[in-house]
């Protein structure tokens, strides 16, 4: 006889007892409900009266898992942080800069950013790296410093350049070590992409941007 | 009153250990679990897993709880379904800024409520036409290229250009920019005081504070 039905007993002493504490598969429970075993909640589950905890540190967040599973994260075993930070390193990379490189990080699992950058002379620590022009002398081009999804691959691509520009040091053109910081978002976790904003400036120097809904 | 709770004590150990494999059902006379509730559970006072289990490498998709404040009654568990808010805690959108005057976006108001959100540049891209140099005594100056979020009347902007140089009026594309905006909501993301130091004309320093962490 595996499945007993307690529904009105429990209901009826209960009832006229408040200061009981019941205990399930243990007959000495320390609560109020003590679940030696595993609990099913089918619906919802209300925590009326929870501690506040205001040390981030020694606690763990709560997730629910597909299979509705509820277990504690830990970011050292989960296959991925919310928030994740890798440098990606270009050795010696053309003095064009770099055109492209597939991550082979999935565009459906992730949000990719590049959030900083800096570059080097190919294979030291040497910082007198500058940027010229292959067009004209006078001219003081663009950086391009991206990751985009690659349309065919599904997968986040990087460039990393410098507009119609090369590296240079001491009047040559130089390779580079790129350095690349990237800050990778979990999409569906705590981060997710809204719709792209297109700001028709209408040649002035100042706009109000439209604001995405509900913000 | 205690021995009637006793008492019932006494009944569960009783069936409980007539049989090991024994499971309570609430609500339902077939219960899946050691515990089975078939229906909303409210749970008065505090709450203790004794052993949680921990996600593992092969988990994916998985959701945080969280406890909702104003539901009825109070403190439904929820998971955090970021597709269907509308503001996640992190939301990253694209931008494209074109038809610019010259190379100046000067003042773009964001509209994001500073007192709800903190906005970050990323993935900065400036495409079109170079700036020209200019002469600046018997050297060439390059100007200097802003490209930053700021807060302003209690509201997020946008400033791209040149600010000392100007792109030529008669550049045959003129310039789009492109970046991707990270905009964090304060619920889960503080923002921390300035730190000013005033390093008084030297090129190093030390941190006048640390942040209140």
């Amino acid at each position: 006889m595996r499945k007993i039905y307690l529904y009105s007993t429990i209901v009826f002493l209960q009832s006229i007892s408040l200061m009981a504490q019941v205990g399930i598969n243990n007959p000495n429970p320390s609560a109020t409900l003590d679940v030696n075993g595993s609990v099913l909640v089918q619906k919802n589950l209300f925590l009326e009266n929870p501690q506040a905890f205001s040390i981030i540190r020694g606690s763990k967040l709560l997730i629910q898992k597909t299979n509705d599973q509820i277990v504690q994260y830990d970011i050292d075993k989960s296959k991925y942080g919310p928030i994740n930070y890798v440098q990606f390193v270009f050795r010696n990379t053309n003095t064009n800069g770099l055109q492209d490189y597939d991550t082979k990080i999935s565009a459906n699992d992730y949000l990719v950013t590049v959030q900083g950058f800096y570059f080097l002379i190919a294979g030291t620590n040497n910082t007198n790296v500058t940027i010229k022009s292959t067009q004209h002398d006078d001219n003081i081009d663009g950086f391009q410093m991206y990751a985009y999804i690659h349309p065919e691959k599904g997968t986040w691509h990087v460039r990393g350049f410098v507009n119609n520009s090369t590296f240079r040091n001491d009047n040559q053109n130089t390779a580079i070590d790129l350095y690349m910081n990237l800050i990778i978002y979990r999409n569906g976790f705590i981060a997710k992409p809204l719709n792209d904003i297109t700001v028709n400036m209408e040649d002035s120097e100042t706009k109000t941007a439209p604001l995405p809904p509900g913000f | 009153m205690k021995i009637m709770g006793k008492t019932l004590t006494s009944i569960l150990i009783f069936f409980i250990t007539s049989n090991l494999m024994a499971q309570v059902g609430i609500g339902t006379t077939t219960p899946q679990d050691d515990l089975d509730v078939n229906g909303q559970m409210l749970i008065q006072s505090s709450l203790r897993w004794g052993k949680l289990q921990t996600v593992n490498d092969k988990d994916e998709n998985f959701r945080l709880l969280t406890r909702v404040t104003n539901s009825n009654p109070v403190g439904e568990i929820t998971v955090l379904n970021v597709d269907s808010l509308t503001v996640a805690p992190i939301n990253v959108v694209n931008y494209e800024f074109n038809n610019i005057k010259l190379d100046n976006l000067t003042k773009v108001n964001l509209q994001y409520d500073a007192n709800k959100y903190i906005v970050a540049i990323s993935n900065f891209r400036y495409i079109g036409d170079p700036i020209k140099k200019v002469q600046a005594g018997t050297e060439k100056s390059i100007g200097a290229f802003v490209s930053r979020v700021y807060v302003e009347n209690n509201k997020w902007h946008l400033e791209i250009r040149n600010r000392f140089l100007d792109l030529e009026t008669n550049a045959p594309n003129g310039i789009i920019y492109r970046a991707t905006l990270i905009v964090y909501d304060k619920s889960y993301f503080r923002h921390l005081p300035v730190i000013v130091t005033d390093l008084d004309g030297r090129n190093s320093g030390t941190a006048s504070s640390i942040p209140p962490l």
